[in-house]
């Protein structure tokens, strides 16, 4: 089972994702970056970290792009492995490359899905980040 | 290495794309290639089910080039995105009808390469932009390369990241 955290400020937009996932696992809800952090940092010192973050751009007290620089530093912090780290997931209506490329190249998002999005893309990218199996196997190369 | 996938197509091609390749598949197809700094752009029209992708080694062609009459526009990622754009049109399909998703673009370990992959990047969004393509996912940048795996009827792209 997968641990995920969906950050949102649209309630409609965190049930939408949950309806897709739960099926893989639990889901807890942020509503804004700031609540996306805390609940990040309490699970990182319960043991029970998260296995994937679902993240907006746009939230009111701090937006996606601080929540993930912030929880990036924290688990650099904690000493956290590279190869432990939760797979960040930008899901995002902003379709500027400016933040695509913030994301994925100065933050370290590993994927990034623009709203609206269908379920085959959401689990066509947690499949690609090997959280669900990946049909690909191992590759030699 | 992609067995698993083909496993679940029936009358299904497949076809290995290198560097400097791409095109526009009217038949089912399973293209795979693997990326470093490379990038590939798939598109992929719902209402034909046609794809189309490439494997573009360096961002423009103007900056290598002193002509684009007679070179590979599939070596660079603006002339290879204009080319299958063109390609769309000219079958009557238009911006709206095509997902475009974007691949690769990881940091190069040699030298002379270094900050490639994100320049590829960077054109690839600036062209599509320009082209008013509507882009689904990105899967980006990193330290790592990649294998996709595009299933032109569907759209669906698989990918794996190498080592690392």
């Amino acid at each position: 089972m997968l641990k995920i955290l969906i950050v949102d400020d649209s309630r409609s937009a965190r049930a939408l994702i949950e309806s897709h996932l739960e099926k893989y696992g639990p889901c807890d809800h942020a509503a804004d970056g700031i609540e996306a952090v805390d609940l990040f940092k309490s699970a990182l010192e319960d043991d029970t970290g998260y296995d994937v973050v679902l993240m907006d751009i746009e939230m009111p007290e701090m937006d996606g792009h601080d929540a993930v620089k912030k929880i990036v530093e924290i688990q650099e912090d904690m000493g956290v492995p590279y190869d432990k780290r939760p797979k960040i997931v930008m899901v995002s209506s902003r379709k500027d490359p400016r933040d695509i490329m913030k994301a994925q190249f100065e933050h370290g998002a590993d994927m990034y899905i623009t709203k609206p999005f269908t379920e085959k893309t959401l689990i066509e990218a947690l499949v690609n980040l090997d959280l669900l199996d990946n049909p690909i196997g191992e590759p030699q190369e | 290495m992609i067995q698993k996938i083909l496993d679940n197509y029936t009358d299904i091609k497949t076809k290995h794309l290198t560097i400097g390749e791409g095109g526009v598949f009217t038949k089912p197809t399973a293209v795979h290639t693997v990326l470093g700094s490379c990038v590939a752009v798939t598109f992929f029209c719902r209402k034909t089910q046609i794809g189309a992708i490439f494997h573009a080694l360096l961002p423009k062609w103007s900056d290598h080039e002193k002509d684009e009459f007679g070179i590979n526009h599939y070596k660079y990622v603006d002339s290879a995105i204009n080319t299958l754009c063109n390609r769309f049109r000219q079958k009557g399909l238009t911006e709206g009808d095509i997902e475009c998703k974007i691949f690769g673009g990881a940091n190069a370990m040699v030298e002379e390469n270094i900050g490639m992959g994100k320049k590829n990047v960077e054109t690839a969004f600036e062209t599509l932009t320009e082209q008013k393509m509507k882009i689904t996912a990105t899967d980006v940048g990193g330290k790592v390369g990649r294998k996709i795996v595009f299933i032109t009827s569907t759209g669906e792209v698989y990918a794996k990241r190498l080592g690392g």
